[in-house]
This record gives structure tokens, C-alpha cells and sequence, in this order.
């Protein structure tokens, strides 16, 4: 069904109204800048503002008005569209990691094309898999989880657009930045100061929205899962806000400057890094795992009470342990080590949420034997147990002497993103896109299987080799000899990395295949669909007309 | 006031603060009283009878 056809008139005016504004918006950025990253950006706005008016306007009177039956359904077209953007950001940013993996061994293969370096591509795929894959999935399950859970259809059919939409124009902005060469020089956070300035206003109407809708839910309680969404959009705002202020060093350019500056810049960096390993990468797939696994287990979570528990755990611990990325550097050595305690402190909320999910399993392990999907969700509580003792460990003081600045991180944190937020991510799409469709099961649920062995396969064979890798590195740098000179020059631990760069990329191949398998089976599934946009299941409690 | 005042009130009041925070979040979700309740929206997200019942 056309995204058109779900929207009243008045909604599609509203929407054109919008869209001539990002439209303007775009080109006063592209007049005023002139030239350089900013004016491609205005560019990309403009075209996009167009292509919306030419979408909406093009529409306005094709399709009748949803009738006031609409406000008895949940809304889940945006869920639909995020899904698909989920998928073709997971296939971009798995693509460009796989490739820039190779490139670990395979240096010469960089073009001689600036855009193709290694240190441009690196950021586009962290950015396209956190933000473009784990985001777009983020917001699509918020929406599927908060009508379901509130019993209520979301607040007004426009900001979800509104969110979708300006959320994937950051994501862009982004990404064609890296490639331009520009950036923040700030992991994780490398978009100008313009497109922080579009993902708060971006973010705001997504929490808007997100309290709006609690706000009529037609249940007494909030379920546990809309919490650890809602402290995901809470608190990243937060992050984004404070680590990204900045003075621009001219309204009409993208460079700027950080107000934070020195050993400061470096906490407050870290102090947004790790939440966003927290808040971004934690807790919203942690509301994705309270909501999907019980539901896919048809059993109530194992504990409701540990989930309240561990969610406060989470929500403190984390909060202060961003300091362990700078252990043995110029920050204060009692900063480094409450960072130290709190990370080893925060253990104990994060095994809480594990082991309340795989205890909800039992009784139900024929289902996770015969249940690709399950298994899905199974396989990411374990290495959410797994990556988070892992983080622990590697954040006490004398074993990240070794570990840091080695390939043990980079492995750490797959095992994290690929074991565990990849795995539930995947598990959610294959519970909502068969509902999404009306069907009671993918188009082609052996490729569900096949995903499944592929992504566990992929996860361990690039966690293991960069286990190996990066011990291996951390021990060769330590090496002395008898006369206290290093026994291995840098190189020599390079040369040594290869075997494991080669097996790490064959491990994200797979993932990649696995992942691309999923895109092609939503969209043979999504395809046979025909005109159903909204999934009829768990009755909605009808709300009181506009 | 001192450096040393200041790092002698953070050692009391942080600890104080976590502790207190994780006596009344203890306090609330463990109340016997709410048990019922939390059993109630443990299932309010599965289909009407389609719950199994816990083993």
C-alpha cells in the first residue's frame, strides 16, 4: 500500500507543508555554502524536500481518505519502511566492512581516489551499521513495541514520517560527508555540526511522539521494554547534545570546533562513546529482547521484578564507566578508576538481563531447537551475556594494558554488535515482517535457517580470530630482550596479524551473505503481501476521535 | 572550600545517593504486595491463552 494512502488529506497537506520547508531549508544551505561538503548536503536536502512534494503532491487526490476506522489499527507503516531502510543500511555498512577488512590485508587494493581511502570508508561503515542499520531497526521496533504494549495507535501519522525520514537524512548527511572527507574527528559522533543540529530537532519529535502515544496507552502499567526504549531516547539526546557542542568555525562551512577542549574533550568523548555502547547499542535492543523473546517463547519474561531490577542497574553503572577508554593517559588516575569500578559493577545488571532471558527460555527449548527466530533472540542473550563480561574484564586496569589499541577491542565490540545487536535485530524483523505481510511465516523460511548458521558461523570466526589477533599483538608489543630493547619491531606484529585479517573477513562475509539472504526473503515475503500495510493482531483499545 | 571538602562530600553523598537509589528500586520491585501485578503485565504482552503456564 502507498505510504500515501494511509494519511488523510490533511495529514498529506501537512506532509507537503514539511517537505517544502526541508526543501527551502536545503537550499539555503547549498546557496550559502557555495561549495564544499555543506553545499552536496544542501543539495541532497533539496532533492529530497522535492522528492517528497513530487511524492505527496503527485498522490494528493489519487488515493480515497482512510476512514476513521484507521484510529481502531496500529499504525505500522513507518515500522514497515524502517525495516526496509534497516535492511538496505545493514547491506551498505556490512559491505563497505567486509571491504575495508580486506583492506586490512590487502592494502594496495585501495583505489587511487581519495573517497576509496581507508580512513574515509572506515567511519562510513561504523556510522552505516550502528546508525543506518541499528537505528532505523531501533525506531522501526519502538513504534511496533509501544503500540502493542500501550494498546494504542501512535500519537498522529506525520512525525513517525518525520522521524524516519530526517533520521535516515542524517545517516546520509553523514556517510557522504566521511567520503568528502568531512568530519568531527570524534568516533561515533563524526557528522558536522549541522547535521547534530538536525538529529536534535530529528530526536525531539521522536520522543515527542514516543510520550505522546504512552500517554493514551489504554494499559494501567508501562511494560518494562518501552522503559529501556524510552531511556534510549532519553539519554542518547543527552550524549548526542553535550559531546557535539561546538562553534562552527563560519555559518556557511562545516568545519568547527569543539567547546571542550584537551583532557576534557577526551572525558566528555568517552563519557559519549560508551553510552553509546550503553543507551544506543544496550538498552533499545535490551526493550527489543524484553518484547520479542517472550512474545516469540509465548512465555511471560522469566522475572518482570529483575527486569525493573537490572534496568536501574544498567541506567546507573553505565553512566560512569566511559572513563576506562583512557586508562594509562593524562585524564586523573581516580577518574580511571571509578570508570574501572563501575564497569566491573555493571556486570551484575548485565548477567541479570541475560540470564532473565535465556531463564525464560525454559520450558520452551523445543521451540528454540525448531524455531530459527528464537533462536536468533537465544544466540543474542548469549553473547549479550558473553561481550558484556568480556567488557568487564577487558576495562580492569592491568589486562587493558594489553588489550587496548590491539584487535581485542575491535573483536570485543563485534562480538557485541554481531552477536548480539545484529542477532536480536534479526529476530525482531522475522517476528514483525510475517505479521506485517498477514502471513504466518517468512516467504522462505529455510533461508531463515541458513541466515541463522551463517550469522553464527560469521560472529565466531571474526571473534575468534581477532581474540587471537589482538593477544597476539598486545604480547608482541610487551616482548623484551635480554637487553631490554623490544624483541618485535611494529611491523613484524602487523605481518603477524595477517592470517587473523583474512579469517575476520571471511567471518564478515558470511555475515554479510546471511544479511542480504534476510533482505531478499523480506522482500519476497513483503511482496506477496499485497495491499496490507497493517498487521492484525494483539486488538488495539479503541481511542476517542481527534 | 577545599579540594579535599569536596572529594570528602562526594565520598559520602555518591554512595549514599547509589545505595539509597538501590534501596528504594530493591523496596519497589520486590514488594511482595506487587507480585500480582508484575505477573500480570509479564503477560499482558502474549496473546489471550496462548501463555503457557511457567514450569
Amino acid at each position: 500500500m502507498a505510504i500515501t494512502a494511509t494519511l488523510t488529506l490533511s495529514e498529506r497537506r501537512i506532509g507537503i507543508g514539511l517537505s517544502i520547508s526541508l526543501a527551502l531549508l536545503g537550499l539555503v544551505m547549498a546557496a550559502a555554502a557555495r561549495q564544499g561538503p555543506m553545499a552536496v548536503h544542501g543539495a541532497i536536502a533539496l532533492a529530497l524536500g522535492l522528492g517528497l512534494v513530487f511524492v505527496l503532491g503527485g498522490a494528493l487526490y489519487d488515493h480515497p481518505e482512510p476512514g476513521p476506522g484507521r484510529l481502531g489499527r496500529y499504525y505500522d507503516a513507518p515500522t514497515r519502511f524502517g525495516i526496509v531502510m534497516t535492511l538496505i543500511w545493514a547491506v551498505i555498512g556490512m559491505s563497505v566492512g567486509v571491504w575495508v577488512a580486506a583492506l586490512m590485508y590487502w592494502p594496495e587494493a585501495t583505489p587511487l581516489w581519495p573517497a576509496t581511502s581507508f580512513g574515509r570508508l572506515r567511519p562510513v561503515h561504523t556510522t552505516g551499521v550502528i546508525f543506518g542499520f541499528g537505528g532505523n531497526a531501533l525506531i522501526a521496533t519502538s513504534f511496533w513495541v509501544l503500540q502493542r504494549t500501550a494498546r494504542a495507535r501512535l500519537a498522529d501519522a506525520v512525525s513517525p514520517w518525520g522521524v524516519l525520514i530526517g533520521f535516515n537524512l542524517f545517516v546520509v548527511w553523514a556517510v557522504t560527508g566521511y567520503l568528502m572527507g568531512s568530519t568531527q574527528s570524534k568516533e561515533y559522533a563524526e557528522p558536522e555540526w549541522y547535521a547534530d543540529l538536525w538529529l536534535v530537532v530529528v530526536w525531539g519529535a521522536y520522543f515527542v511522539l514516543y510520550i505522546r502515544t504512552l500517554a493514551r496507552r489504554a494499559e494501567p502499567h508501562i511494560y518494562v521494554a518501552n522503559w529501556y526504549y524510552l531511556s534510549f531516547i532519553l539519554v542518547v539526546a543527552m550524549l548526542h547534545i553535550v559531546n557535539n557542542l561546538a562553534l562552527p568555525v563560519s555559518w556557511t562551512g562545516a568545519e568547527s570546533f569543539p567547546i571542550w577542549s584537551g583532557v576534557q574533550d577526551a572525558m566528555v568523548q568517552w563519557w559519549y562513546g560508551h553510552n553509546a555502547v550503553a543507551f544506543f547499542l544496550t538498552t533499545g535492543f535490551l526493550g527489543m529482547l524484553y518484547y520479542f523473546l517472550p512474545v516469540r517463547a509465548q512465555r511471560p519474561i522469566w522475572s518482570y521484578r529483575l527486569s525493573i531490577l537490572s534496568f536501574w542497574g544498567i541506567v546507573f553503572f553505565y553512566m560512569w564507566v566511559g572513563s576506562h577508554h583512557l586508562h594509562y593517559t593524562a585524564l586523573p588516575y581516580w577518574v580511571q578508576t571509578l570508570g574501572m569500578t563501575f564497569s566491573v559493577m555493571l556486570l551484575v545488571p548485565s548477567w541479570a538481563s541475560a540470564g532473565n532471558a535465556i531463564a525464560t527460555l525454559n520450558g520452551a527449548w523445543h521451540r528454540v531447537r525448531d524455531d530459527a527466530t528464537l533462536r536468533f533472540m537465544f544466540v543474542a542473550a548469549v553473547f549479550y551475556g558473553l561481550s558484556t563480561f568480556e567488557g568487564s574484564f577487558l576495562a580492569i586496569r592491568p589486562v587493558n594494558s594489553l588489550s587496548h589499541y590491539t584487535d581485542w577491542t575491535v573483536g570485543h565490540v563485534h562480538s557485541g554488535t554481531l552477536g548480539w545487536v545484529a542477532m536480536i535485530i534479526f529476530g525482531a524483523i522475522y517476528s514483525i515482517v510475517p505479521r506485517l505481510s498477514g502471513r504466518a511465516d517468512m516467504a522462505w523460511p529455510k533461508a531463515v535457517e541458513w541466515h541463522f548458521w551463517l550469522a553464527v558461523a560469521g560472529t565466531l570466526i571474526y571473534v575468534v580470530s581477532l581474540w587471537n589477533a589482538g593477544i597476539t599483538q598486545g604480547l608482541m608489543w610487551r616482548a623484551y630482550d635480554q637487553n631490554g630493547a623490544l624483541s618485535y619491531s611494529f611491523i613484524q606484529s602487523v605481518e603477524a596479524m595477517l592470517p587473523y585479517y583474512a579469517a575476520r573477513t571471511l567471518g564478515g562475509a558470511l555475515f554479510l551473505s546471511g544479511a542480504i539472504l534476510c533482505a531478499l526473503n523480506c522482500r519476497a515475503t513483503m511482496r506477496r503481501a499485497g495491499s496490507i500495510s497493517d498487521a492484525a493482531d494483539r486488538p488495539l483499545v479503541a481511542q476517542p476521535a481527534e | 572550600m577545599t579540594h579535599e571538602t569536596l572529594v570528602l562530600i562526594a565520598k559520602i553523598v555518591g554512595p549514599l545517593w547509589m545505595g539509597g537509589f538501590l534501596l528504594i528500586v530493591l523496596i519497589r520491585a520486590y514488594n511482595p504486595r506487587r507480585r500480582a501485578e508484575q505477573e500480570r503485565i509479564a503477560r499482558s504482552i502474549l496473546p489471550e491463552g496462548d501463555a503457557e503456564e511457567r514450569a
